[in-house]
C-alpha cells in the first residue's frame, strides 16, 4: 500500500458512522491486504487515543520564571501578555 | 509595539520577498526563512527583557507580532504573498523551540547543575522538551511521505493558524485540510507512540 492509498482509506474509514460500517468498509478496501489493514487500524486507534495532541499550542517561551502556564498569554494577533 | 516601516528596513525586504514568493519564486521563499527567524528570536529576547518575570510568551503571539513588525502595512493587505510569511514563520518557530529543547536536553544529559544561559536569553519549559524533540523527528519523517500534511502541522501547531487559514496558505479546500489534519495527527501520534 502506498502512502496516498493509506491516507485515503484512513479518511474514508474515519468518515463511517459506526464501527460496523467502518469494519465493512475496511473488509472491502483492504481485501487481501492484511498489512494494509493493520496499518490503517493502527492509525485509527492512534487517532482515537490522540486526545488533544497537537490541538493545544506548543509550550510558551518562558520569561524567566520556573512556572510555565501555557494558557496565561493570549494568542490573539499582535497582543502581548497583559501588563 | 509597532514601528514605522522607515525604522525597520527589513520590512521592505520582507515585503519584496513575499511579493516574489507570491508569484511562485521558490528562492524568495527560501530567503524569507532566515529573516523571519532572526526577527522572531530578537522579538522573543526583547519581550524577555520587558515583560514581568511571571509572564509566559506564546509562540503564536510572537509569530503574529513578527508579522505586524516585518510587513509593510500600507501594502500588505492587497495581495496573497503574506501566506508565505506564515510558512516561513512556522518553520522558524519550530526551529527556535526545537533548538532550545535540544539545548536543554544536552545540559540535562551533562548532569551538571550549571546555569542555563541561552544566547537569546529565553528558555522553555522542562517538561515538553522530550515531546518536542520526538515530534520534530516524527515531523521530518511525515514530510518525506506526506509533505503537505507536514506543512499543515507546522502552520497549525507552530504558527498558530486555524484550519481555514492553513488551507489558504496551502491552496487546498478547508475540507481537504480537515482530512489532512486528522490523518497527520493520527500518523504522528502513532509514530511517536511506537518509537
Amino acid at each position: 500500500m502506498d502512502a496516498d492509498d493509506e491516507r485515503t482509506i484512513f479518511n474514508e474509514a474515519l468518515g463511517r458512522a459506526s464501527s460496523a460500517a467502518r469494519a465493512a468498509y475496511l473488509d472491502h478496501a483492504c481485501a487481501g491486504r492484511r498489512a494494509a489493514r493493520a496499518r490503517v487500524e493502527a492509525l485509527l486507534a492512534g487517532y482515537h487515543r490522540a486526545g488533544d495532541f497537537l490541538e493545544i499550542p506548543p509550550p510558551g517561551l518562558e520569561l524567566g520564571s520556573d512556572v510555565v502556564d501555557a494558557t496565561a498569554a493570549p494568542a490573539a494577533a499582535g497582543e502581548g501578555p497583559e501588563r | 509595539m509597532s514601528e514605522k516601516v522607515a525604522d525597520n528596513p527589513s520590512a521592505v525586504t520582507v515585503t519584496r520577498l513575499l511579493r516574489r514568493a507570491g508569484g511562485g519564486d521558490r528562492q524568495a521563499s527560501a530567503e524569507l526563512l532566515p529573516l523571519v527567524y532572526r526577527e522572531l528570536r530578537a522579538l522573543a529576547a526583547k519581550k524577555m527583557r520587558q515583560e514581568r518575570p511571571d509572564q509566559t510568551l506564546q509562540a503564536t503571539a510572537l509569530v503574529h507580532e513578527a508579522y505586524l513588525r516585518l510587513m509593510d502595512q500600507t501594502d500588505a493587505p492587497k495581495w496573497d504573498g503574506r501566506w508565505h510569511f506564515f510558512a516561513a514563520a512556522a518553520e522558524a518557530m519550530r526551529r527556535i523551540l526545537v533548538e532550545h529543547a535540544r539545548h536543554k536536553a544536552r545540559l540535562k544529559g551533562g548532569g551538571g547543575r550549571q546555569r542555563i544561559d541561552l544566547d537569546a536569553g529565553l528558555r522553555i519549559d522542562d517538561r515538553p522538551s522530550a515531546d518536542l524533540l520526538a515530534l520534530d523527528d516524527a515531523l521530518d519523517a511525515l514530510a518525506r511521505e506526506h509533505p503537505q500534511e507536514a506543512q499543515l502541522v507546522k502552520l497549525r501547531y507552530f504558527a498558530g493558524m486555524t484550519t481555514d487559514e492553513a488551507a489558504q496558505v496551502l491552496g487546498i479546500s478547508v475540507r481537504t485540510a480537515g482530512r489532512a489534519w486528522a490523518y497527520a495527527r493520527a500518523w504522528l501520534y502513532t509514530r511517536i507512540a511506537d518509537s
